[in-house]
This record gives structure tokens, C-alpha cells and sequence, in this order.
């Protein structure tokens, strides 16, 4: 074909098109993609693991690049494994300070330990004998976690630093996300970690807490590890290369990653590994992906996700489980993708982890713990809910990377919201998870099913009025407020928020905040400043009242009547120039005549049914003109009229915004409806309608959109009341008693 | 002698027909006198609310988490009305079995009188004999499952999966329930034994006991164990079909509940039945031991 041909053929065009698609996706691709630049941190570190005394020995290599603007005198590090160490240390008398069910305990001979055997910059200087423990938040503790060197020289802003360090370590089995058991190990928080720097604050580099997570700076990561050959190991990023010592029978495995802020990696003899891809086309189809687009408001190219390589590690009892746990992770690729951006790695590793560690249910970048069961139930969302929770924090708290010291909600209850629509969309309710040695229950009893909605809900009402959702972690009331707070309190809102915005809205708020703050270390403020652009409404109001402080949302309907409107009112009247008595009589005799009126009008119904709906509108606009009258005292009415009186009410002390205000619902014996709105400012209002007909029910928040309001029986009011249910619950208990007592005699 | 012991038992069923309805009548009583206040608690919060609706439909999140949020602060209140329910259903108990045991010794039509006349006769010793029972469960039964425990905590403190956990549970609960049924029989026995032999000191009745079951143990036991088969199976058949009931509209559950009440009458029916049979038993033993 000569050149001039091929220029105008449909070939060269289709192919023009096509290429353009490729590069715009492509281009779309890259704009969620890990930045081009090198992130501020870099680690080189090799660790050897003797599974025989339950230890790792390692050298580490940090280049720390000073982006503050400020200049740097020294180094503060994470020493996690420390907490573990002695009773002294704040996680422990932190934990010694709760009780009940949230106790944790240490247990004797289980104790775990890090040692930094020396620290020094890459020309050979010694900072080992400037280290010191810092002890901020509990002065009074012998905590270890927290251990800073100083610099012979500060460290001025764009220079980097290189250091070099030696650590070994114990590895704790405190059964707290990490731990052994046998030849099988969870290695997290394992490393010497810096802090991060920040400008204006200095080093933000908190101890281990009882009620915490973890914070640090993107990385580059490249970590090779040492175990016996035999051993399956997996970590955070990508296996790079592999090299067997066949005389020592060690094998090291190097693994590498970019962007990530840290690494966790596992080893054993005997997991069961099993390595699938993510093909986004064979996942997601193309009525899904248009109608994704159009909730999103963008088009089916700009949801382009890409393959994914799928790790999965199982234990070996649980090696049938595989296809459960494969089903769950797709489940959170796609949607996560789809509603929040596309995953920016090429794998993803999912690990269940050793049995009796306390591992389970726990995220790092690129790798994450589940957990499950010898036994499941189909009915069950278990494993599924913590695989996709823990995918999930991939997205909020590894790539949107918050502090989870001090904002814990920005990724856990983000993350738990998420967590709940994928499951909602994916598999649909769940009954409720309880077993009995490791049987699950919901084989022999039909347990509720639910929405994660609903158990957010119904966990978090109770503690409203204890610690706001903001708040550094180790300064909650206990470790149950701390949990409820972050994750269902903080989830309970962001359900209200999306039904007050909308679905759409409120995830093209969720996909502009990831998008912006990918790779970054947003604030509580940023999220609500995302989601107040993209809502176009201010949502300071929201944040401030359920964010940012500790109040009980209740509104509710507290009274409702209904009464006859008097046909004539008695006493004197003037009119026309005479002074008229309207006296007992009078009024009875108008009565008598509604009466009648009403016996004729019944009589009449059923033929008249088909007339009904002419005469009920003649009626409306007979009572129109009525009300468009003056009043007279002579009017007779022709009808009877009620007075409706609803009075609503503001239990609790947090507020609506005037923005939003509250709706309420009307219904009518004769089936019209009316709304009123409320402002919700002061303590209650009352609405007074006259009609014809009774109200049968008045409703606050008719469309449910107040999930974080904590008593939804008062939302609604009816003039009659309904027993049938509530027979139904009694007698329930009826028989569970009479159960009772028959098993009791039985037992004594 | 076993099946014969069966058939007696049986027959004291159908004989006192009227005696499983005088128990059902009784605890019923109790059990509504306890979801009284349950019924007005519920009252109280849907009876005029839309969420009523939700009730109809079975437990949820909802509705239930809305009861909790209301009532968190009866907690104390609630939790000492499920205490005084206890302490009412054990002297019922006892009572009930005393009622039985005269049944089961009148040979003469038995009225609601004669079932609390007999309750009343035989409540002291049944109750020196539970206060005994107690006692064993507490000195014996306690460190023996602590025992186990530590046995098998050998086996599963180090263990590399679920597994070992799984069957040391299954384990020790079907060893601590043989334990269990033992120490039941024993002192079920010794209740019909002094029942029997008119006999009103319970150290004295447990020492009677241990000498009539010692060479006669196994056949004892299984009668008791077939009794109380007869109850599990009962149950099971029962859960079974309700899980297949349709509980959504209005006649299915009153039907289910129909069914339940049927069911608890059967239950009481087995009691009667175990009763019965073992009273037989222990008669037969009676008269084989005594010297010819």
C-alpha cells in the first residue's frame, strides 16, 4: 500500500484511535500511579531469621532525605518491638489499666525485644552514644519504643542522610501482630522505622500504644531475607530474586517496593501458597463498569484497572477455604478500584496467618492478614469481611497514609464504611458471626442477617457521648471507646453523610480524596474540605458536630393528636351589628347534623367508591375557599375537621444544619400525605394541620438518612398502636422462658 | 429389665396425663409472670411507632439495638429480675419433682391438691438432696474439668493449628457430660430411692443409693441415658422443623407457637416418662437386693 494510501485508509485512522485510547488510559493509569521522584526515605536491610531461638538479626541502610525546610539536629526511630519487653513500657500499663473483656495481659516468657547494637552515619561516625529513650506521652514509664541520636552536625533541608545500623531482635508472642508459633513466624514492626519530621512540629514519632497503630514516611524498600530453605516465605512487595545456599540450607529471598511507608513479611515450612492473576476484564462487566462510570460521573475509560498478581497464603487446614478467599479479594479489587482508583502495585499478598500469633486482621502496603475458621458457615461473611477490610486498607492508610496515631478514624473508619458497601454489593447481608469451639452457630440457629450499616449503627449509638471520633488514640476513655469510636461511630457518619449527599457524591468525594492525597499524609481537614468541593456544600457543620465533638443525634416525634375542630365555638359574637350567644345547644345540634352528614356519606361509600376520588378533590377545594374566607362565627361546617397537633422534639444535643433540615412526614387516615421541614435548632417545634381527616402517623427522617441518630423507635408516631409484632417478640420470650425453665429443672 | 423398666415408665405416662398438665400449667405461670414486664418494656417503645413493623419480621439490628440503647441503664434492674427468676425456678423445680413423686406413688386418681400436697411433703429432702448435689458439682465436678483442662492444655498450648483446640473441646465436654450425667443419676436416684422408702435423711438415702446402683451400675445408667435420649431427640426433631417453618405472616408463627407449646408438653411427658421409669427401675433393684 503506498504511503499516501495507508495515510487515508480506515486502517491508519482505527489504529490512530486506537493508540489515542491506549495512551489516554494509559495517561489516566499513570495519574493514580506511584510518583516518578523517589520518596523522601530509603531502606536497604537484610535480616536473618533463627527459627529456633525465635530471633532475627539485621543491617539496615536508611537514606533519609530532609524535605521539612527546616534544619534537622537529630534522628528519632520506632523501636516497636520494645513494648513487649517489660511491664514497663506504655502499651502494657496501658493495658493494665483496662479490664474486662478489652484486658490484655502479658504472658510470662513471651516477652519481645529489640536492640539497637549500633547506629552510625555511612562515613563511619558513631551516634550510638548520643541515643537516648524518649518518653513524651508517659514520662513516668520505662517505654523503649521511642529512641533518638543526635547528628554531629544538623542536617540542613534537601540534604540526606545516610545511616547504618545493626539491630537484633526477639521476636514477641504477646499474640499482638506479630508473633510465632512452632517454625512459623509474622514479622511486623521489625525494623529500626524514623519517624516522620514535620515542619513547624518536629519529629512526630509516637511510643507504642495499647490503642494505636503505626505512622511513617513513603519508602523505597528493599529487604532481603534470610530463613532455612524449605521455608514459604512472603512479604511486602515484589520478590526480586532468590538464592539457595544448599551447605548452609538457607535460602535469601530479596524483596523491593517503591512508595510504600512499611514492610511485613511472614515465613514457614508449611503454607500453602498459591499465586492467580486479577484480569479486570473476566471481573467487571461492561454494564457494571457503565453504570460505576455514570454513578461517578465519568466515563467507562476513566475506571481502566489493571492486572493485578493475587498471593494468597493459607494455612494448611485451611487450604479448602482457597476459592472463599479468592472470591473476597477480587470482590475488594474491583470495587475498590472502581470507586476509589485503580491499585497502583502489580501484587497484592494475602496471608493467613500462623495459628496463635494475634496476626490476623491486620494491613501493611502490599500485604495483608485475614484470618479464619476450621469450620465456616455459607451464610456467613466470615472470612470475607476481614479480607476485604484489610484489602481495603491498602487504599486507606497505604496509599492515603494518615496518621494513625493521632486521626485513626481517617483510615479505620473510612476503611470500615468501604468495607461495608463492597460487602453490600458483592455478597449481600451476612448473618451475624458467632461460634462455638469453632463451630458456627449460624448452622443450627437462624441468626439475624445484617448490613454492616446496621451493626455500625447499632455498636456505636452508645458510645456518642463519650470521646469524640477525633482524638489521639491513647486518650479514649477505654479500649472499647477507642474501637467503637474509630471504626463504627466514625462509619455510622459517613453512611449519614452519603445518604444526606448522595451515593454519587459522596463517592466521587471518596475518589478525589484518594486521587489528591495518594502517597501524601492527609489530616481530618483535608477529607472534609475534598468532600465539601466536591458536594459543592460546606460541610464544616458535619465534621464539627460529629467529628469533632461527643454528642447524642436524636430527634423524634413526641406527641401526637388528633381532636375534632368545634363546629361552633361558644360565647358572644359580634356580627353584622348584633351581638350573637352561641351556647352548648347550638353546638350539639351542629353535631348532630355532622353526624347524620357522616352516616349518609358511609352509606353511600361503597357505590360512591369509584366516585370518590372527584369527590375528594370537590371536598379540597371546598375546604380551599373555606380557609380563604373570613371567619365567622356562624360558619357551620360541613364537615368534620380535625385538629392535628405533632410536636417534635431534639434529644440529643448534637444539631442538624439549617442547610439540612429535617423532614417530616405526615400521613393522613384518607391516605394524603404533607411534609413540613424543620430547622432542628431549638428543643422542639410544633406543627398544627387541619383537615378532614385524622393523622394516622407522623415520621421524622422518613428516607432514613440520620443512621447516626441513636433511637430510630422515636423517629415515627402513630395514633394507633400496633401490638401485633410485639406479641409476636413477647410470646417469643414466652416460650424461651418456659425453655429455660424446663432445661433448669432438668440440670438440678 | 431394662425395656421392662421402659414400659412401666411409659405407662405412668399415659397414666398421669393430667399430671403434665398441672407441670406445663405451673412453669407457664412463672414464665408469664417474667415476660410481663418484657411485654411492657416492649410496649413502651414500639407500640406506637412504624418500626412496630420490624418486630413482625423477626430479630434485626434495628429494633434490637434500639431496646438496648433505651434500656442500657436497667441493666442492674434486669439483671437481678433474670437472679430472682433463678431463685424462684429452683424451689419450683423441686417442687414439681415432688409433685411427681407422689404421682408416681398414689395409685388413685391425683388432683392439682394431691400434686401440691405431695410437693410440699417431699420439698425438704429434695432440697437437702440438691444442696448435696451442689456440693458435688463444686468439689467434684469443677476440679476434675480443671484437671482436664490443664491435661489437655499439653496438647494445645503449642499447637501449630485449630485443631488440637477443636477436638481437646469436643473432648473434654463429651467426658465432663458423662461425668455430668453420672452425678445426675446418682442423685436422681437417690431422690426416688428416699421417696421410696419414706426415708427423710438425705446422707442416709445417698448411702442407700450408692449400695442399691454400685453392682447394678450400667443398667441404671442406661435407663437414665435412654431418657434423656428420648429429650434430646426430641428437641432436635423439633429444631428441626421449626427451621424449615415459615415464621414471616401472621398464622405461621401462631402455628410455630402452637407447636412449641405441643413440644414442651412432650418435654414435660419425658420428665414424667424418666421419672417413671427409673422409680420402676429402682423398685425392681429394691426387690432384688432384698434377701431371699
Amino acid at each position: 500500500m503506498k504511503a499516501e494510501n495507508f495515510l487515508n485508509s480506515r486502517a491508519f485512522f482505527s489504529g490512530l484511535i486506537l493508540l489515542f485510547l491506549l495512551s489516554t488510559s494509559m495517561n489516566l493509569l499513570a495519574s493514580w500511579q506511584k510518583p516518578a521522584e523517589s520518596p523522601p526515605v530509603s531502606y536497604h536491610i537484610k535480616v536473618s531469621l533463627d527459627p529456633e531461638k525465635a530471633m532475627i538479626s539485621g543491617e539496615e541502610e536508611i537514606i533519609w532525605e530532609n524535605r521539612s525546610g527546616e534544619a534537622v539536629p537529630d534522628f528519632w526511630l520506632h523501636l516497636y518491638w520494645n513494648a513487649f519487653k517489660n511491664e514497663g513500657s506504655v502499651f502494657f500499663q496501658e493495658a493494665r489499666a483496662e479490664t474486662g473483656l478489652a484486658s490484655v495481659r502479658p504472658r510470662e516468657g513471651q516477652w519481645g525485644w529489640i536492640d539497637l547494637e549500633s547506629i552510625r552515619l555511612s562515613d563511619g561516625r558513631d551516634l550510638k552514644p548520643t541515643l537516648e529513650f524518649i518518653r513524651q506521652e508517659r514520662p513516668d514509664s520505662l517505654d523503649e519504643t521511642v529512641a533518638r541520636v543526635f547528628f554531629p552536625e544538623p542536617i540542613k533541608p534537601g540534604e540526606k542522610v545516610h545511616l547504618i545500623l545493626t539491630f537484633k531482635g526477639k521476636v514477641p508472642a504477646q499474640g499482638m501482630r506479630v508473633g510465632f508459633r512452632r517454625q512459623a513466624f509474622f514479622i511486623s514492626q521489625w525494623y529500626p522505622k524514623p519517624g516522620i519530621y514535620e515542619a513547624g512540629r518536629g519529629w512526630n514519632c509516637h511510643a507504642y500504644h495499647l490503642n494505636s497503630e503505626f505512622y511513617a514516611d513513603f519508602a523505597r524498600f528493599r529487604v532481603e531475607i534470610t530463613t532455612p530453605s524449605g521455608f514459604v516465605v512472603a512479604a511486602s512487595g515484589k520478590e526480586i530474586s532468590r538464592q539457595v545456599d544448599e551447605a548452609a540450607r538457607k535460602q535469601t529471598i530479596v524483596f523491593a517496593e517503591d512508595w510504600i511507608h512499611d514492610f511485613a513479611w511472614t515465613a514457614a515450612p508449611d503454607y500453602f501458597k498459591e499465586e492467580i492473576d486479577y484480569i479486570p476484564e473476566k471481573e467487571i462487566s461492561q454494564e457494571e463498569l457503565k453504570a460505576t462510570a455514570k454513578l461517578l460521573g465519568l466515563s467507562p475509560e476513566d475506571l481502566t484497572l489493571p492486572r493485578v498478581k493475587m498471593i494468597i497464603l493459607l494455612r494448611p487446614e485451611h487450604r479448602s477455604q482457597l476459592e472463599r478467599h479468592v472470591r473476597a479479594l477480587k470482590a475488594a479489587i474491583k470495587y475498590y478500584g472502581l470507586w476509589f482508583g485503580p491499585y497502583p502495585y502489580e501484587q497484592i499478598t494475602l496471608v493467613d496467618p500462623p495459628y496463635g500469633t494475634g496476626s490476623g486482621g491486620m494491613e501493611y502496603p502490599t500485604l495483608f492478614t485475614a484470618g479464619t475458621s476450621l469450620f465456616l458457615s455459607r451464610e456467613v461473611l466470615s472470612p470475607e469481611g476481614v479480607i476485604v477490610h484489610e484489602f481495603g486498607h491498602n487504599y486507606w492508610y497505604g496509599l492515603v497514609a494518615n496518621n494513625e496515631f493521632e486521626e485513626a478514624w481517617l483510615d479505620e473508619g473510612l476503611n470500615t464504611y468501604s468495607t461495608g458497601k463492597v460487602l453490600a454489593r458483592a455478597f449481600g447481608p451476612g448473618r451475624l458471626s458467632l461460634a462455638l469451639n469453632q463451630l458456627p452457630l449460624a448452622w443450627f440457629f437462624k441468626l439475624p442477617k445484617y448490613y454492616d450499616w446496621e451493626l455500625d449503627r447499632a455498636t456505636s449509638i452508645h458510645i456518642a457521648s463519650t470521646d469524640p471520633i477525633v482524638r489521639l488514640s491513647w486518650e479514649f476513655l477505654n479500649r472499647l471507646s477507642y474501637g467503637l469510636n474509630v471504626y463504627q461511630r466514625a462509619s455510622a457518619c459517613l453512611y449519614t453523610l452519603e445518604r444526606l449527599l448522595g451515593e454519587g457524591k459522596m463517592l466521587r468525594g471518596l475518589r478525589e480524596f484518594q486521587q489528591r492525597f495518594r502517597f501524601r499524609h492527609p489530616r481530618s481537614e483535608d477529607f472534609f474540605q475534598v468532600m465539601s468541593e466536591v458536594a459543592g456544600q460546606d460541610l464544616d457543620w458535619f465534621y464539627r458536630t460529629f467529628f469533632l465533638s461527643a454528642q447524642t443525634f436524636d430527634y423524634g416525634i413526641a406527641s401526637l393528636r388528633s381532636r375534632l375542630k368545634p363546629a361552633k365555638l361558644m360565647g358572644l359574637f359580634d356580627e353584622a351589628g348584633l351581638r350573637k350567644e352561641i351556647g352548648l345547644k347550638d353546638i350539639r345540634k351542629v353535631q348532630e347534623n355532622l353526624a347524620s352528614q357522616e352516616e349518609t356519606r358511609e352509606k353511600e361509600k361503597e357505590p360512591a367508591k369509584q366516585k370518590g376520588k372527584e369527590m375528594k378533590e370537590e371536598k379540597r377545594k371546598e375546604n380551599r375557599r373555606a380557609e380563604k374566607a373570613p371567619p365567622s362565627a356562624e360558619k357551620t361546617l360541613k364537615s368534620k375537621i380535625y385538629l392535628n397537633e405533632i410536636i417534635v422534639r431534639r434529644y440529643g444535643e448534637a444539631r442538624i444544619s439549617p442547610d439540612f433540615p429535617l423532614k417530616i412526614k405526615i400521613v393522613f387516615e384518607d391516605g394524603s400525605e404533607e411534609i413540613r421541614m424543620w430547622d432542628g435548632q431549638e428543643r422542639w417545634a410544633r406543627f398544627l394541620l387541619e383537615k378532614e381527616s385524622r393523622v394516622r402517623l407522623a415520621m421524622v427522617d422518613p428516607e432514613n438518612i440520620w443512621v447516626i441518630d441513636s433511637n430510630w423507635a422515636n423517629n415515627s408516631r402513630t395514633l394507633e398502636s400496633q401490638n401485633q409484632g410485639i406479641w409476636r417478640l413477647a410470646a417469643s420470650f414466652f416460650f424461651i422462658l418456659q425453655n429455660f425453665l424446663l432445661t433448669l429443672s432438668g440440670l438440678i | 429389665m431394662i425395656i421392662r423398666v421402659l414400659k412401666l415408665g411409659l405407662n405412668e405416662t399415659l397414666r398421669g396425663k393430667r399430671l403434665i398438665f398441672y407441670l406445663w400449667a405451673l412453669q407457664a405461670f412463672l414464665a408469664l409472670a417474667f415476660t410481663w414486664p418484657f411485654f411492657l418494656l416492649l410496649r413502651k417503645t414500639f407500640a406506637h411507632s412504624s418500626l412496630a413493623a420490624n418486630l413482625s419480621r423477626g430479630t434485626d439490628l434495628i429494633w434490637l439495638s434500639d431496646i438496648i440503647y433505651n434500656y442500657q441503664n436497667l441493666t442492674p434492674f434486669l439483671s437481678g429480675l433474670g437472679l430472682t427468676l433463678i431463685f424462684i425456678a429452683i424451689p419450683l423445680s423441686l417442687g414439681i419433682d415432688g409433685g411427681i413423686l407422689g404421682a408416681l406413688k398414689s395409685e388413685n386418681s391425683f388432683l392439682f391438691r394431691d400434686f401440691l400436697k405431695a410437693a410440699a411433703f417431699y420439698f425438704y429432702r429434695l432440697l437437702k438432696i440438691f444442696l448435696l448435689f451442689l456440693l458435688s458439682l463444686l468439689f467434684l465436678l469443677l476440679p476434675f474439668s480443671r484437671l482436664l483442662s490443664s491435661i489437655f492444655n499439653l496438647w494445645t498450648e503449642k499447637a501449630a493449628s485449630a485443631w488440637p483446640a477443636f477436638w481437646a473441646g469436643l473432648i473434654k465436654f463429651l467426658i465432663l457430660l458423662i461425668v455430668y450425667s453420672l452425678l445426675r443419676m446418682f442423685f436422681d436416684y437417690a431422690r426416688i430411692i428416699m421417696a421410696i422408702e419414706d426415708n427423710r435423711r438425705a446422707l442416709k438415702g445417698l448411702a442407700r443409693t450408692a449400695i442399691l446402683l454400685s453392682p447394678r451400675l450400667f443398667p441404671a445408667w442406661a435407663v437414665f441415658l435412654l431418657c434423656s435420649l428420648a429429650s434430646l431427640a426430641l428437641t432436635f426433631l423439633f429444631f428441626l422443623i421449626l427451621r424449615h417453618m415459615p415464621t414471616s405472616d401472621l398464622f405461621a408463627f401462631w402455628l410455630s407457637f402452637a407447636l412449641g407449646e405441643i413440644y414442651l408438653l412432650l418435654r414435660l411427658a419425658v420428665k414424667v416418662f424418666t421419672f417413671g421409669s427409673c422409680f420402676h427401675w429402682a423398685h425392681l433393684a429394691m426387690a432384688q437386693s432384698q434377701p431371699a
